[in-house]
């Protein structure tokens, strides 16, 4: 197991190097000189020579990445063309208002989703199972700023209930929670659609298994044999993509966040990039692909802790 | 034996059922297309001459679903819109599925390409997907033509895993080994023999990558990102209306309902094939 980690880490390497080298591009392929960006447009020749030169825009390509890779690798993103600030230190102050809007939606699509995909199995072929199954497959298809627009219009403009958008607090405050309601329902939507649908099929699959029908057979309790049986091994693949959901959301959920004003990494994303603030795209886009291959790791892991059948040679 | 039976008849109509979900999808998505291409004889009005002194009017005889804040017809908006989503769709999926069919049947037929490629699909993997088409489009400027290439480059990776996966699996049948023996070239196997095969799940595939890629394109439009005014187009006309949506909800409504039947469609044909073909292919989630 420690082996397998361990070359599963070494596998990473590559593909961090290359995420890394993707970031660098960001910076070279655009149209447009980012130093003609920085010292200004009517800024005469002499100062955008200084400041090619500060940035160290005029050395050999390869230098400059080898420079930018050692800086990364200390956690020096550079600073931001806008607010001047570090790189880092924009994305980590608003890196817990997406850690909070991810927990709370993914809490919300598991524990919504799982019993509504465990009673559709159980119910197969019910009006209980279509409904469910229609309304998950219709909900893939919405797009998540429509269902977004929608939420705001009816419970908070014609019913009043919550707020338009924005974040108030820590969703422990009566305010910051009343908050958070809506983008972390909105952003729920997609995950509870695909894991309803996956713990529908994978207890479809686990209850026609021949060890279940023995539990049945030797008299365990039906809640018992479904609960404790047949749902261990269903959830299997439903971690996977929990995990993977996670990973993926924590980079910022770049829609939800600019809809609802919500102040976290995606919004930092989407805005740098229109802006054209280079080392923020570069630090967001670093940022969410590392987590996302660590995430991904971590699932791996976790897959073959939760399935011992899972050999790692 | 009642039981049984019951049971037996509930098997046959959820088969039924689930063909039937896949007509229902291909009807949507062959409708949708007349729609779009006889759009100036369906549509009531001019989709884009403004009309101010009817501007945000509701729904009515006159103006079915109502009208936009520059006086437009919605429904004929929506109708033109049609030609936008469908188009970004089908040719941004076109635009993934060749390069990325290529790639994996590359990647899977030859061992020593395998690792180089696949380590690249993982990079490309690793950005999320939305994030990867804003940058594209925001490198090379908002248009139709970059919203195609945006979202399709988007989902090169996923179709190089799923024809690698299904190259893995064929090349070691006796047919392939068969037409190896008979002295066929590399690309006669690949061309003539295994991609022939895995046409199946690549369709049923592809069918939910157009839904995935028309929600993508409406995402990227939403954002200001996509086709410019004053062309129709669905994800846009949804953005623009957030600012009416206290007095004209009708605005944002309809254009995202619109959104939604297309992308149903294409999800519908896509389940209703899989079931019926019943391929290992995943979906990925938007946002």
């Amino acid at each position: 197991m420690t082996r397998y980690i361990f070359r599963r880490l070494l596998q990473t390497v590559p593909v961090l190097l290359g995420v890394s080298v993707l970031a660098f591009a960001i910076m070279h392929v655009v149209p447009g000189d980012p130093v003609r960006l920085i010292a200004g447009p009517d800024a005469p020749e002499s100062v955008v020579a200084r400041v090619r030169v500060e940035l160290g825009l005029e050395r050999p390509l390869h230098v400059q990445y080898l420079s930018f890779l050692g800086r990364a690798l200390r956690g020096d993103l550079g600073r931001s063309l806008r607010s001047r600030a570090p790189v880092i230190d924009e994305i980590f102050s608003r890196f817990p208002a997406t850690l909070e809007l991810t927990t709370v939606s993914m809490l919300l699509a598991v524990v919504v989703g799982i019993p509504l995909g465990l009673v559709a199995a159980v119910r197969r072929a019910s009006w209980l199972d279509y409904l469910a199954m229609g309304a998950s497959l219709s909900t893939l298809s919405m797009p998540i700023f429509w269902v977004a627009i929608v939420a705001i219009w009816l419970f908070s403009l014609q019913l009043g209930w919550l707020p338009v958008s924005g974040r108030a607090g820590p969703v422990w405050e009566w305010e910051g929670l009343r908050h958070i309601v809506l983008p972390a329902a909105t952003l729920a939507t997609t995950s509870l659609a695909i894991i309803s649908r996956l713990t529908r099929s994978g207890m479809l699959d686990v209850l026609g298994r021949e060890y279940v029908t023995t539990a049945r057979a030797k008299g365990v309790p039906p809640w018992s044999v479904v609960g404790k049986h047949a749902l261990k091994n269903a959830l299997i693949p439903v971690v996977t993509v929990v995990g993977l959901q996670y990973g993926f959301l924590l980079g910022g959920a770049v829609v939800t966040e600019t809809i609802f004003a919500w102040p976290g990494v995606g919004r930092l994303a989407i805005t740098a990039i229109l802006q054209r603030d280079y080392p923020v795209v570069q630090g967001c886009v670093l940022l969410v692909a590392v987590v996302f291959v660590l995430i991904n790791l971590l699932v791996d892991v976790l897959y073959g802790w939760l399935d011992p059948r899972i050999r790692y040679e | 034996m009642a039981g049984s039976t019951r049971a037996f008849a509930m098997n046959e109509w959820r088969r039924f059922a689930r063909h039937r979900l896949a007509l229902i999808g291909l009807g949507v998505i062959v409708a949708l297309s007349l729609l779009a291409l006889a759009a100036r004889q369906v549509a009531p009005h001019d989709p884009i001459q403004q009309d101010l002194p009817h501007a945000l009017a509701k729904p009515s005889t006159e103006f079915p679903l109502g009208t936009d804040q520059f006086g437009r017809c919605i429904l004929s908006r929506i109708v033109f819109g049609a030609r936008q989503s469908l188009l970004v769709g089908v040719i941004a999926t076109a635009i993934g599925a060749s390069a990325g069919i290529l790639l994996g049947l590359l990647a899977g037929y030859f061992p020593r390409l395998d690792g180089p490629v696949m380590r690249t699909m993982d990079v490309l993997l690793a950005f999320p997907s939305i994030l990867l088409a804003i940058a594209v489009v925001a490198a090379l400027g908002p248009s139709l033509g970059n919203v195609m290439i945006a979202v399709g480059v988007r989902s090169i990776p996923s179709f190089a895993r799923v024809s690698r996966s299904m190259v893995l699996s064929l090349k070691e049948l006796d047919f392939v080994r068969g037409a190896l023996a008979l002295g066929a070239s590399h690309p006669r196997v690949l061309f003539r023999h295994i991609l022939p095969n895995s046409v199946s799940p690549l369709l049923v595939f592809s069918s939910m990558q157009v839904a995935t890629a028309i929600l993508l394109a409406a995402i990227l439009s939403f954002l200001g990102l996509g086709v410019q005014p004053p062309t129709p187009e669905w994800g846009k006309m949804v953005s623009d209306g957030r600012a009416y949506l206290m007095e004209a909800p009708h605005l944002s409504l309809f254009p995202g309902l619109a959104i939604f039947v297309a992308v149903m469609g294409f999800n519908c044909l896509g389940d209703g094939l899989r079931d019926a073909l019943d391929p290992r292919v995943g979906r990925v989630a938007v946002d």
